[in-house]
Protein backbone atom coordinates (compact mmCIF):
# COMPACT_ATOMS: atom_id res chain seq x y z
CA UNK A 1 0.00 0.00 0.00
CA UNK A 2 1.52 3.50 -1.06
CA UNK A 3 1.29 6.47 1.37
CA UNK A 4 -0.35 9.60 -0.45
CA UNK A 5 1.91 11.65 -1.62
CA UNK A 6 1.95 15.63 -2.34
CA UNK A 7 4.32 18.09 -3.74
CA UNK A 8 5.54 21.64 -2.32
CA UNK A 9 6.77 24.09 -4.08
CA UNK A 10 9.78 26.20 -2.99
CA UNK A 11 10.75 30.23 -4.23
CA UNK A 12 12.60 29.40 -6.26
CA UNK A 13 10.48 26.97 -7.89
CA UNK A 14 11.87 23.69 -6.68
CA UNK A 15 9.54 21.02 -6.03
CA UNK A 16 9.83 18.74 -2.69
CA UNK A 17 7.82 15.29 -2.85
CA UNK A 18 6.35 14.45 0.80
CA UNK A 19 3.86 12.15 2.43
CA UNK A 20 0.95 13.82 3.00
CA UNK A 21 1.21 13.11 6.98
CA UNK A 22 4.09 14.37 6.84
CA UNK A 23 3.02 17.62 5.45
CA UNK A 24 0.13 17.68 7.32
CA UNK A 25 1.40 19.09 10.82
CA UNK A 26 1.43 22.15 9.36
CA UNK A 27 -2.33 23.47 10.28
CA UNK A 28 -2.11 25.56 7.15
CA UNK A 29 -0.86 22.89 4.11
CA UNK A 30 -3.55 20.03 5.93
CA UNK A 31 -5.84 22.87 5.42
CA UNK A 32 -4.65 23.59 1.71
CA UNK A 33 -4.44 19.70 1.42
CA UNK A 34 -8.36 19.34 1.63
CA UNK A 35 -9.33 22.06 -0.12
CA UNK A 36 -7.12 21.73 -3.15
CA UNK A 37 -6.32 17.54 -3.53
CA UNK A 38 -3.40 16.68 -6.44
CA UNK A 39 -2.44 20.18 -6.81
CA UNK A 40 0.98 21.21 -6.30
CA UNK A 41 1.57 23.61 -3.39
CA UNK A 42 3.40 26.64 -4.14
CA UNK A 43 4.87 28.04 -1.02
CA UNK A 44 6.35 31.16 -2.60
CA UNK A 45 8.19 32.80 0.49
CA UNK A 46 9.90 29.83 1.71
CA UNK A 47 13.10 29.27 0.40
CA UNK A 48 14.23 25.51 -0.48
CA UNK A 49 16.87 25.84 2.00
CA UNK A 50 14.09 26.12 4.65
CA UNK A 51 11.39 24.07 3.55
CA UNK A 52 13.81 21.38 3.29
CA UNK A 53 14.59 22.12 7.17
CA UNK A 54 10.99 21.86 8.08
CA UNK A 55 10.34 18.96 6.27
CA UNK A 56 12.84 17.32 7.97
CA UNK A 57 11.61 18.96 11.24
CA UNK A 58 8.28 17.27 10.10
CA UNK A 59 9.59 13.98 9.00
CA UNK A 60 11.04 13.07 12.36
CA UNK A 61 7.90 14.52 13.95
CA UNK A 62 5.52 12.16 12.05
CA UNK A 63 7.83 8.81 12.78
CA UNK A 64 8.02 9.40 16.61
CA UNK A 65 4.17 10.26 16.60
CA UNK A 66 3.62 6.94 14.57
CA UNK A 67 5.39 5.33 17.22
CA UNK A 68 2.06 2.99 17.63
CA UNK A 69 1.01 2.53 21.08
CA UNK A 70 4.55 2.48 21.81
CA UNK A 71 4.55 6.00 23.63
CA UNK A 72 7.55 5.50 26.15
CA UNK A 73 8.88 8.23 27.94
CA UNK A 74 12.10 7.98 26.72
CA UNK A 75 10.92 8.40 22.80
CA UNK A 76 9.37 11.75 23.83
CA UNK A 77 12.71 12.24 25.42
CA UNK A 78 14.67 11.55 22.56
CA UNK A 79 12.61 13.56 20.48
CA UNK A 80 13.33 16.68 22.57
CA UNK A 81 16.70 16.01 22.48
CA UNK A 82 16.56 15.32 18.61
CA UNK A 83 14.64 19.03 18.52
CA UNK A 84 17.10 20.75 21.03
CA UNK A 85 20.16 19.38 18.78
CA UNK A 86 17.83 20.24 15.19
CA UNK A 87 17.95 24.06 16.46
CA UNK A 88 21.13 24.37 17.96
CA UNK A 89 22.93 23.58 14.71
CA UNK A 90 20.78 26.34 13.05
CA UNK A 91 23.04 29.66 12.65
CA UNK A 92 20.62 32.93 13.33
CA UNK A 93 19.25 33.83 10.19
CA UNK A 94 18.15 30.92 9.90
CA UNK A 95 16.60 30.23 12.62
CA UNK A 96 14.15 33.44 12.20
CA UNK A 97 13.72 32.26 8.85
CA UNK A 98 12.89 28.70 10.39
CA UNK A 99 10.78 30.59 13.29
CA UNK A 100 8.72 32.68 10.30
CA UNK A 101 7.90 29.64 8.26
CA UNK A 102 6.71 27.86 11.45
CA UNK A 103 4.86 30.78 12.20
CA UNK A 104 3.59 30.96 8.25
CA UNK A 105 2.47 27.27 8.30
CA UNK A 106 1.36 27.24 11.55
CA UNK A 107 3.25 24.23 13.24
CA UNK A 108 2.76 25.04 16.72
CA UNK A 109 5.54 22.09 17.69
CA UNK A 110 8.06 23.65 15.80
CA UNK A 111 7.37 27.27 16.66
CA UNK A 112 7.76 26.49 20.10
CA UNK A 113 11.08 25.10 19.76
CA UNK A 114 12.17 28.11 17.69
CA UNK A 115 11.14 30.65 20.11
CA UNK A 116 12.72 28.77 22.83
CA UNK A 117 15.31 28.98 20.91
CA UNK A 118 15.26 32.55 20.43
CA UNK A 119 14.06 33.13 23.65
CA UNK A 120 17.53 31.38 25.21
CA UNK A 121 20.04 33.12 23.61
CA UNK A 122 18.06 37.00 24.23
CA UNK A 123 17.97 35.77 27.97
CA UNK A 124 21.67 34.92 27.47
CA UNK A 125 22.33 38.77 26.64
CA UNK A 126 24.19 40.83 29.11
CA UNK A 127 22.81 44.29 27.52
CA UNK A 128 20.35 45.62 24.77
CA UNK A 129 23.76 46.58 22.99
CA UNK A 130 24.59 42.57 23.05
CA UNK A 131 21.12 41.63 21.81
CA UNK A 132 21.72 43.99 18.82
CA UNK A 133 24.49 42.88 17.65
CA UNK A 134 23.37 39.59 18.09
CA UNK A 135 20.15 39.65 16.36
CA UNK A 136 21.09 42.47 14.17
CA UNK A 137 18.25 44.78 14.99
CA UNK A 138 18.12 48.41 14.06
CA UNK A 139 16.59 50.86 16.32
CA UNK A 140 13.76 52.95 14.38
CA UNK A 141 12.53 55.02 17.10
CA UNK A 142 12.75 58.87 17.39
CA UNK A 143 14.35 60.58 20.01
CA UNK A 144 10.78 61.51 21.31
CA UNK A 145 9.52 57.60 21.40
CA UNK A 146 13.05 56.97 23.12
CA UNK A 147 12.53 59.02 26.46
CA UNK A 148 8.29 57.72 25.90
CA UNK A 149 9.79 54.09 25.94
CA UNK A 150 11.77 54.85 28.80
CA UNK A 151 9.01 56.55 31.09
CA UNK A 152 6.76 53.69 29.76
CA UNK A 153 8.58 51.10 30.86
CA UNK A 154 10.86 51.95 34.00
CA UNK A 155 7.98 51.16 36.67
CA UNK A 156 9.25 48.27 38.74
CA UNK A 157 7.87 44.92 36.89
CA UNK B 1 6.66 38.99 5.60
CA UNK B 2 6.69 36.90 2.64
CA UNK B 3 9.26 39.75 1.02
CA UNK B 4 11.64 38.65 4.52
CA UNK B 5 11.19 34.82 3.78
CA UNK B 6 12.53 34.44 0.16
CA UNK B 7 15.18 36.53 0.16
CA UNK B 8 18.27 33.69 0.50
CA UNK B 9 19.14 33.89 -3.26
CA UNK B 10 22.36 32.79 -2.24
CA UNK B 11 22.56 29.12 0.00
CA UNK B 12 25.97 29.40 0.29
CA UNK B 13 26.54 32.38 1.89
CA UNK B 14 26.81 32.27 6.08
CA UNK B 15 27.15 36.03 5.92
CA UNK B 16 24.39 37.25 8.85
CA UNK B 17 23.50 39.70 7.05
CA UNK B 18 21.61 37.84 4.67
CA UNK B 19 17.97 36.95 5.72
CA UNK B 20 15.43 38.42 8.29
CA UNK B 21 17.24 39.22 11.31
CA UNK B 22 15.12 39.64 14.67
CA UNK B 23 14.56 43.12 13.99
CA UNK B 24 12.99 42.57 10.66
CA UNK B 25 10.27 39.59 11.80
CA UNK B 26 6.80 40.17 12.57
CA UNK B 27 5.19 41.52 15.93
CA UNK B 28 3.39 38.01 16.11
CA UNK B 29 6.22 36.14 15.92
CA UNK B 30 8.27 38.73 18.69
CA UNK B 31 5.35 37.82 20.87
CA UNK B 32 5.60 34.07 20.09
CA UNK B 33 9.37 33.90 21.24
CA UNK B 34 7.88 35.98 24.50
CA UNK B 35 6.21 33.73 25.82
CA UNK B 36 9.13 32.19 26.79
CA UNK B 37 10.59 35.48 28.22
CA UNK B 38 9.85 36.33 31.49
CA UNK B 39 7.85 39.89 32.69
CA UNK B 40 11.20 41.81 33.78
CA UNK B 41 12.91 40.58 30.25
CA UNK B 42 10.20 41.70 27.96
CA UNK B 43 10.14 45.24 29.63
CA UNK B 44 13.50 45.27 28.77
CA UNK B 45 13.15 44.81 24.76
CA UNK B 46 10.64 47.05 24.21
CA UNK B 47 13.04 49.63 23.64
CA UNK B 48 14.71 47.47 20.78
CA UNK B 49 12.62 48.56 17.98
CA UNK B 50 8.70 49.21 16.87
CA UNK B 51 8.03 45.73 16.48
CA UNK B 52 9.31 44.57 19.73
CA UNK B 53 7.92 47.60 21.94
CA UNK B 54 4.21 46.70 19.79
CA UNK B 55 4.52 42.87 21.27
CA UNK B 56 5.94 44.14 24.36
CA UNK B 57 2.81 46.07 25.00
CA UNK B 58 0.72 43.74 23.74
CA UNK B 59 -2.43 41.87 25.74
CA UNK B 60 -2.38 38.53 24.25
CA UNK B 61 0.90 38.45 25.70
CA UNK B 62 0.43 39.81 29.29
CA UNK B 63 -2.91 37.80 29.57
CA UNK B 64 -0.66 35.30 29.46
CA UNK B 65 1.53 36.14 32.01
CA UNK B 66 -1.23 37.39 34.46
CA UNK B 67 -2.48 34.44 36.70
CA UNK B 68 -5.47 32.25 35.32
CA UNK B 69 -7.28 34.03 38.11
CA UNK B 70 -6.31 37.26 38.43
CA UNK B 71 -9.78 38.55 38.38
CA UNK B 72 -9.77 36.94 41.51
CA UNK B 73 -7.57 39.35 42.73
CA UNK B 74 -8.54 42.30 41.33
CA UNK B 75 -11.91 42.04 43.10
CA UNK B 76 -9.73 42.91 45.95
CA UNK B 77 -9.63 46.52 44.97
CA UNK B 78 -11.69 49.47 44.18
CA UNK B 79 -12.52 49.24 40.41
CA UNK B 80 -11.13 52.85 39.51
CA UNK B 81 -7.15 50.81 40.51
CA UNK B 82 -7.78 48.98 37.19
CA UNK B 83 -10.63 49.62 34.80
CA UNK B 84 -9.39 50.44 31.48
CA UNK B 85 -6.10 48.98 31.96
CA UNK B 86 -4.02 47.26 29.69
CA UNK B 87 -2.72 43.54 29.97
CA UNK B 88 0.61 45.32 31.03
CA UNK B 89 -0.55 47.38 33.41
CA UNK B 90 -2.70 45.50 35.58
CA UNK B 91 0.16 42.68 35.92
CA UNK B 92 2.61 45.79 37.29
CA UNK B 93 -0.51 47.02 39.42
CA UNK B 94 -0.98 42.96 40.69
CA UNK B 95 2.78 42.74 41.37
CA UNK B 96 2.32 45.04 44.37
CA UNK B 97 1.10 43.84 47.44
CA UNK B 98 -3.11 43.94 47.53
CA UNK B 99 -4.30 43.93 51.46
CA UNK B 100 -7.23 42.15 52.66
CA UNK B 101 -8.73 41.16 55.63
CA UNK B 102 -8.72 44.49 57.89
CA UNK B 103 -5.38 44.43 55.95
CA UNK B 104 -3.56 41.86 57.88
CA UNK B 105 -3.12 39.57 54.85
CA UNK B 106 -1.50 40.35 51.01
CA UNK B 107 -1.59 38.81 48.12
CA UNK B 108 0.47 39.73 45.11
CA UNK B 109 1.68 38.54 42.01
CA UNK B 110 5.43 36.98 41.62
CA UNK B 111 7.08 39.70 38.73
CA UNK B 112 8.83 37.01 37.22
CA UNK B 113 6.98 34.03 37.46
CA UNK B 114 3.14 35.75 37.59
CA UNK B 115 2.41 33.34 40.53
CA UNK B 116 -0.08 34.34 43.48
CA UNK B 117 1.99 34.68 46.47
CA UNK B 118 0.39 35.67 50.05
CA UNK B 119 1.46 37.27 53.69
CA UNK B 120 -0.64 36.92 56.54
CA UNK B 121 0.71 39.13 59.70
CA UNK B 122 0.96 37.86 63.24
CA UNK B 123 -1.60 40.28 63.96
CA UNK B 124 -4.35 38.37 61.38
CA UNK B 125 -3.89 35.30 63.84
CA UNK B 126 -5.03 33.76 67.03
CA UNK B 127 -2.20 34.43 69.60
CA UNK B 128 -3.05 32.16 73.23
CA UNK B 129 -2.69 35.28 75.80
CA UNK B 130 -2.38 37.96 73.25
CA UNK B 131 -4.35 40.06 75.23
CA UNK B 132 -2.05 39.88 78.36
CA UNK B 133 0.86 42.02 78.16
CA UNK B 134 2.74 40.49 80.61
CA UNK B 135 3.36 37.41 77.88
CA UNK B 136 2.70 38.87 74.21
CA UNK B 137 3.70 42.36 72.97
CA UNK B 138 3.16 44.32 69.77
CA UNK B 139 6.38 46.07 68.32
CA UNK B 140 5.69 47.92 65.72
CA UNK B 141 9.10 47.76 63.33
CA UNK B 142 10.17 48.76 59.49
CA UNK B 143 11.41 45.06 60.07
CA UNK B 144 8.02 43.46 59.00
CA UNK B 145 5.97 44.13 55.56
CA UNK B 146 3.10 44.63 58.41
CA UNK B 147 5.02 47.05 59.95
CA UNK B 148 4.48 45.24 63.45
CA UNK B 149 5.47 41.85 65.23
CA UNK B 150 4.26 40.12 68.12
CA UNK B 151 7.16 39.37 70.88
CA UNK B 152 6.75 37.06 73.43
CA UNK B 153 8.13 37.76 76.81
CA UNK B 154 7.33 34.73 78.67
CA UNK B 155 4.85 31.81 77.89
CA UNK B 156 4.21 28.11 79.03
CA UNK B 157 1.50 27.45 76.72
CA UNK B 158 2.75 28.91 73.21
CA UNK B 159 0.56 28.42 70.49
CA UNK B 160 0.41 30.50 66.83
CA UNK B 161 -2.78 29.47 64.65
CA UNK B 162 -4.02 31.06 61.27
CA UNK B 163 -6.14 30.42 58.29
CA UNK B 164 -6.73 32.06 54.93
CA UNK B 165 -9.40 30.82 52.25
CA UNK B 166 -8.55 31.84 48.82
CA UNK B 167 -9.43 31.25 45.34
CA UNK B 168 -5.38 30.37 44.57
CA UNK B 169 -4.41 29.22 41.09
CA UNK B 170 -3.41 25.54 40.46
CA UNK B 171 0.09 25.04 41.53
CA UNK B 172 2.49 23.51 44.33
CA UNK B 173 2.30 26.08 47.32
CA UNK B 174 5.08 25.91 50.23
CA UNK B 175 4.15 27.68 53.69
CA UNK B 176 6.59 28.96 56.35
CA UNK B 177 6.69 31.12 59.68
CA UNK B 178 8.99 34.18 59.71
CA UNK B 179 10.28 34.14 63.21
CA UNK B 180 13.21 35.88 65.02
CA UNK B 181 14.65 34.66 68.52
CA UNK B 182 15.01 37.58 70.50
CA UNK B 183 13.90 40.79 70.64
CA UNK B 184 15.46 44.11 68.47
CA UNK B 185 16.15 47.59 68.46
CA UNK B 186 17.69 50.28 66.50
CA UNK B 187 20.21 52.42 68.87
CA UNK B 188 21.55 55.53 67.12
CA UNK B 189 21.13 54.27 63.41
CA UNK B 190 22.58 50.30 64.66
CA UNK B 191 20.48 47.12 65.32
CA UNK B 192 20.94 45.86 68.52
CA UNK B 193 19.31 42.56 69.64
CA UNK B 194 18.51 41.59 73.05
CA UNK B 195 17.84 37.74 74.53
CA UNK B 196 17.05 38.57 78.21
CA UNK B 197 14.02 37.01 77.29
CA UNK B 198 14.91 34.32 75.03
CA UNK B 199 14.83 30.61 76.77
CA UNK B 200 13.57 27.12 76.42
CA UNK B 201 13.39 27.00 72.55
CA UNK B 202 16.10 24.71 73.15
CA UNK B 203 14.76 22.32 75.57
CA UNK B 204 11.39 21.03 73.40
CA UNK B 205 11.03 21.12 69.73
CA UNK B 206 8.26 23.64 68.13
CA UNK B 207 5.68 21.97 66.19
CA UNK B 208 4.62 23.34 63.08
CA UNK B 209 1.47 21.90 60.90
CA UNK B 210 -1.03 22.75 58.08
CA UNK B 211 -4.23 21.18 56.80
CA UNK B 212 -6.03 22.21 53.64
CA UNK B 213 -10.00 21.93 53.37
CA UNK B 214 -9.16 19.19 50.92
CA UNK B 215 -7.27 17.10 53.63
CA UNK B 216 -4.09 17.48 52.82
CA UNK B 217 -1.84 17.69 55.90
CA UNK B 218 2.13 18.54 56.95
CA UNK B 219 4.22 18.58 59.92
CA UNK B 220 7.30 18.97 61.12
CA UNK B 221 9.38 20.08 64.53
CA UNK B 222 12.15 22.67 64.63
CA UNK B 223 14.68 23.32 67.70
CA UNK B 224 14.18 26.95 67.51
CA UNK B 225 17.32 27.14 69.57
CA UNK B 226 20.40 25.34 70.31
CA UNK B 227 22.31 26.93 73.38
CA UNK B 228 25.09 23.74 73.88
CA UNK B 229 25.98 24.02 69.97
CA UNK B 230 25.92 27.96 69.99
CA UNK B 231 28.27 28.84 73.10
CA UNK B 232 30.74 27.31 70.97
CA UNK B 233 30.02 28.08 67.20
CA UNK B 234 28.74 30.96 68.08
CA UNK B 235 24.71 32.52 67.26
CA UNK B 236 23.33 30.56 64.33
CA UNK B 237 19.64 30.81 65.30
CA UNK B 238 19.94 34.03 67.60
CA UNK B 239 19.47 37.93 66.06
CA UNK B 240 18.16 37.54 62.96
CA UNK B 241 14.39 36.30 61.16
CA UNK B 242 14.20 32.64 59.96
CA UNK B 243 11.94 31.08 57.85
CA UNK B 244 10.97 28.07 59.00
CA UNK B 245 9.53 25.90 56.11
CA UNK B 246 5.85 24.22 57.58
CA UNK B 247 5.24 22.06 54.47
CA UNK B 248 3.99 21.82 51.13
CA UNK B 249 0.08 21.28 49.41
CA UNK B 250 -1.03 21.48 46.18
CA UNK B 251 -4.15 23.26 44.66
CA UNK B 252 -5.67 21.34 41.57
CA UNK B 253 -7.77 23.62 40.58
CA UNK B 254 -11.00 21.32 41.32
CA UNK B 255 -12.27 23.04 44.38
CA UNK B 256 -13.78 26.84 44.18
CA UNK B 257 -11.21 27.71 46.60
CA UNK B 258 -8.92 26.54 49.51
CA UNK B 259 -8.57 26.91 52.86
CA UNK B 260 -5.52 26.26 54.60
CA UNK B 261 -4.75 26.34 58.23
CA UNK B 262 -1.26 26.43 60.12
CA UNK B 263 -0.53 26.13 63.45
CA UNK B 264 2.95 26.53 65.35
CA UNK B 265 3.01 25.03 68.96
CA UNK B 266 5.23 24.29 72.00
CA UNK B 267 2.79 23.37 74.79
CA UNK B 268 4.67 20.96 77.04
CA UNK B 269 3.55 23.24 80.38
CA UNK B 270 6.50 22.04 82.53
CA UNK B 271 8.86 24.52 81.00
CA UNK B 272 8.30 28.59 80.03
CA UNK B 273 9.86 30.04 77.15
CA UNK B 274 9.83 33.61 75.75
CA UNK B 275 12.18 35.73 73.96
CA UNK B 276 10.57 35.33 70.28
CA UNK B 277 9.17 37.85 67.45
CA UNK B 278 6.73 36.62 65.44
CA UNK B 279 6.14 38.27 61.74
CA UNK B 280 4.05 35.98 59.94
CA UNK B 281 3.41 33.41 57.46
CA UNK B 282 4.19 33.25 54.23
CA UNK B 283 2.46 30.97 51.11
CA UNK B 284 4.75 30.45 48.06
CA UNK B 285 4.31 29.38 44.63
CA UNK B 286 7.04 26.42 44.07
CA UNK B 287 6.15 24.97 41.61
CA UNK B 288 2.98 24.07 38.24
CA UNK B 289 0.68 21.33 38.60
CA UNK B 290 3.13 19.57 36.15
CA UNK B 291 6.05 19.56 38.46
CA UNK B 292 4.38 17.70 41.22
CA UNK B 293 4.87 14.03 41.18
CA UNK B 294 5.57 12.46 44.97
CA UNK B 295 4.72 14.63 47.93
CA UNK B 296 7.36 16.09 49.61
CA UNK B 297 7.34 16.81 53.61
CA UNK B 298 9.55 18.86 55.13
CA UNK B 299 12.55 18.16 56.46
CA UNK B 300 13.62 18.34 60.20
CA UNK B 301 16.28 20.59 61.21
Amino acid sequence: MSKKMIVLKSSEGVSFVVEEAVARQSKIISFLVEEFPDRELPLTNMTSEILRKTIEYCKKHVVEDDGGGDSSSSSSGDLKEWDVKFVAEIDQPRLMDLLMAANYLDIPSLLDVTCQKVADTIAACNDEKEIRATFNIENDFTEEEVEAIRMENQYPI
Amino acid sequence: MGSSLSNLDDEETNDSSMGPSLGDIPESCIAAVFMYLTPPEICNLAGLNRSFRGAASSDSVWEKKLPPNYQDLLDLLPPERYLGLSKKDIFAVLSRPIPFDDDNKELWIDRVTGRVCMAVSARGMAITGIEDRRYWNWIPTDESRFHVVAYLQQIWWFEVDGTVTFHLPPGIYSLSFRIHLGGFAKKSGRRVCNYEHTHGWDLKPVRFSLSTSDGQEASCEYYLDDVKREESHGHHKRGYWIDYKVGEFVVTGSEPSTEIKWSMKQIDCTHSKGGLCVDSVFINPIGDLKDYRTKSFCEID
